[in-house]
């Protein structure tokens, strides 16, 4: 596979800008509203450009994160398509009544009455290995809580293209992007973005046929690295990118699970009631007959993310460990 | 209290009487809807005893149909109809954000009687389908909404300050509060961005001197001067003292002018009067002796009756007719809500979402 010539030598980082940049340029509603997402361009370089190109659409905003997500809220009533940054997904216990109690629950309570469609943006993951309040994903927090689309792009052209979708879609979007992945260019693997499926589908990233290995975003990245570290063994690892949750696209899943038989749920989150719990048991519910070993997921240890790398290390999941239980799932069956 | 034979020309020249008939009118409207359901909540609830034991033992899950017609709570703003002197003058197409007590903002901004009471009855009919209750009503058409969230709203109401700004309409933003509300965190974070911003938005803080059972006194180091915190956001903070509302109706004439005109936001505050429990069923002791007799005998709605009558801008007895004739008007919302459709059980998986299914795993 080669990188799709639309991405070639772009970034994950360029590639938020470049998607909101389309989107504002094309629709004059959208609008911008964040700390420090306006002069300084956002504090990963992922908004270069748009508060000059945008006059007035793009406002810095003081550390107000309940004030400025529920005024962004309120504009999407009226009309507007803001998109809201939260700057690191730890920051959402301080507007989480306006996210989960207003953002989520109107359409819903107003019978459709009044729509919110805002893009809410935050950046996951700790590659800077930033401690237990600036490093987690928190993905099944959002999922969990009826009304939130939630998106989580793996790609420069996911970006680009879920970004696009977020903010066309008509109800509130979590658009999470993973500071691991800022520098990432030129992925064989990648979609285009004018080919790339939209909100709620599943792409298979490496097609396999003895274990479906389900990811979402750095997770992939990872899944990846076991597929080959699997290969000189004989076991040929299907890989499944969500690509986001919520919607989840249970039809991808089963078929997946239907060609291979065999079932691994990784994820960065925390490993209770989440995202792995869910994904089996969907699995479970959707295609019964076709596991043919007891589905398993490797996940974050529950403990608040410690500093020190040996620690973190110790909770989180690399391509050895993620091999070893595919290792496992895929030898659970063989008598 | 008392209006003065000299206070009388100056009533009329001051507030046109067609606008002093329509506060009036509103207020007592307030009233009849307050006081009829106050009567009919003491009656179920009496009902529901005699029947279970407790109005909470009634609910049954299983059978929606048994247990007490009216679910849900019942927080009623009998002595705070004054705020519908503040609210009359915005348009349907600015925007109210109203509390978890809001009967009083609802109706003030225009919200039918029908559609709300059959919304409280959890009814097909109603405002929002049966989905929200009194606690969440959506009227996009009349231009309100409210949250029991304390607080919740003020952002939201910032940005339909901020929507109306940046969209080039003149529209304002109206949000309600309460001395409770005034120590949330988003109104400082609302205020804040209402003063940078110059958004046209109000602050309607109705000082009832209580958030449920704790007083003022031990809720704010300045529980006399709390409309004094607009300053530190750089806009103007009115006191209306006396549950005043035609002095209140004169500031938000004003308030509104400078929102619509682009100079920014105010917030005004109402030393108003809870006159029931802060829901139905509370009971209040936490009152000290005297203190609801004292607000009682200075009830604002009768002070105004009595000082349109001096003027003569109501008849005699016309006051007590509309009371009446309202009061009619919601016991008949209620017989039509209790006999209105449910909504369909099914319905209820839908609508989370702009595709009208919700999405299948």
């Amino acid at each position: 596979m080669s990188t799709p010539a639309t991405l070639r030598g772009r970034t994950y980082t360029q590639a938020i800008a470049e998607a909101i940049r389309a989107e504002m340029a094309a629709d004059e509603s959208v609008v911008l509203f964040g700390e420090d997402v306006g002069r300084y361009g956002g504090i990963y370089g992922h908004l270069t450009g748009l508060y000059e190109q945008f006059p007035g659409r793009v406002r810095d905003t003081p550390i107000s994160e309940a004030g400025f997500i529920g005024a962004a809220a309120g504009a999407a009533t009226c009309g507007l398509r803001p998109i809201v940054e939260l700057m690191t997904v730890d920051f959402f216990g301080v507007a989480m009544d306006q996210i989960y109690n207003y953002v989520a629950k109107v359409r819903y309570a107003s019978n459709g009455t009044r729509r919110v469609p805002m893009v809410i943006m935050a950046s996951v993951g700790n590659p800077l290995r930033q401690g237990v309040t600036h490093s987690q994903t928190l993905h099944g927090t959002f999922a969990h809580l009826p009304g939130l689309k939630v998106v989580i792009p793996s790609t420069p052209g996911d970006v680009e293209a879920l970004m696009r979708a977020a903010i066309r879609d008509d109800d509130p979007v979590l658009f999470l992007f993973h500071r691991a992945l800022l520098g990432i260019s030129d992925i064989p693997w990648d979609s285009t973005p004018s080919e790339g499926p939209g909100i709620g589908r599943a792409a298979v990233r490496r097609p396999g046929t003895d274990i479906t290995i389900v990811a979402v975003s750095f997770m992939v990245h990872l899944a990846l690295e076991a597929a080959e570290l699997l290969t000189t063994e004989g076991i040929d690892a299907e890989v499944l990118d969500l690509r986001g949750l919520v919607p989840l696209d249970g039809a991808a899943l089963e078929e997946s699970v239907r060609r291979t038989g065999r079932l691994l749920v990784l994820d960065e989150d925390y490993r209770s009631f989440g995202m792995s719990a869910e994904i089996m048991a969907v699995a479970i519910e959707r295609a019964p007959d076709a596991l043919r070993t007891l589905p398993r997921r490797l996940a974050r240890v529950d403990v608040p993310i410690p500093f020190s790398r040996p620690l973190e290390d110790a909770v989180m999941l690399s391509p050895n460990k993620i091999a070893d239980a595919a290792r496992a799932t895929v030898h659970a069956g063989v008598e | 209290m008392i209006s003065q034979d000299t206070r009388t020309p100056s009533l009329t020249s001051r507030i046109p009487t067609d606008t002093l008939r329509e506060i009036h009118a509103r207020m007592t409207r307030i009233r009849a809807f307050e006081l009829t359901f106050q009567e009919y909540f003491q009656r179920i609830r009496r009902e529901s005893a005699q029947k279970s034991g407790s109005r909470f033992a009634a609910f049954t899950y299983g059978d929606p149909f048994s247990g007490p017609a009216l679910q849900g709570n019942l927080e009623l703003a009998l002595g705070q109809e004054t705020v519908a002197a503040a609210i009359l003058p915005l348009r349907p197409s600015d925007y109210l954000a109203g509390t978890h007590r809001a009967h009083h903002h609802a109706l003030s901004k225009g919200v039918e009687i029908e559609p709300l009471v059959a919304e409280m009855f959890g009814r097909a009919t109603g405002l929002c389908g049966g989905r929200a209750g009194d606690f969440n009503i959506h009227d996009v058409e009349h231009g309100f909404e409210n949250s029991p969230v304390v607080g919740q709203l003020m952002p939201v109401a910032a940005g339909h300050a901020l929507a109306a700004q940046l969209q080039g309409r003149d529209d304002i933003a109206m949000v309600a509060l309460g001395d409770g509300g005034v120590n949330q965190g988003v109104f400082h974070e609302a205020a804040n961005l209402a003063g940078l911003w110059r958004l046209p938005l109000i602050f309607l803080l109705e000082n009832n001197g209580y958030a449920l059972s704790t007083s003022s006194r031990i809720s704010s180091p300045i529980p006399d001067r709390l409309y004094t915190r607009a300053e530190a956001y750089g806009f103007p903070g009115v006191l209306i003292e006396d549950n005043d509302p035609l002095a209140l109706h004169d500031a938000a004439v004003a308030a509104i002018d400078r929102a619509r005109s682009g100079e920014g936001p105010t917030l005004i505050e109402l030393r108003t009067d809870r006159l029931a429990g802060g829901f139905e069923g509370d009971r209040q002791d936490y009152r000290p002796t005297g203190e609801l007799e004292a607000a009682r005998a200075r009830d604002a709605l009768p002070r105004l009756t009595a000082q349109l009558l001096e003027a003569g801008v109501l008849k005699p007895g016309e006051a007590e007719e509309l009371l009446r004739s309202e009061r009619e008007r919601v016991s008949a919302a209620i017989d039509a809500a209790v006999a209105a459709p449910w909504p369909e059980p099914e319905s209820a998986a839908r609508g989370v979402f702009a595709e009208s299914e919700v999405i299948e795993a």
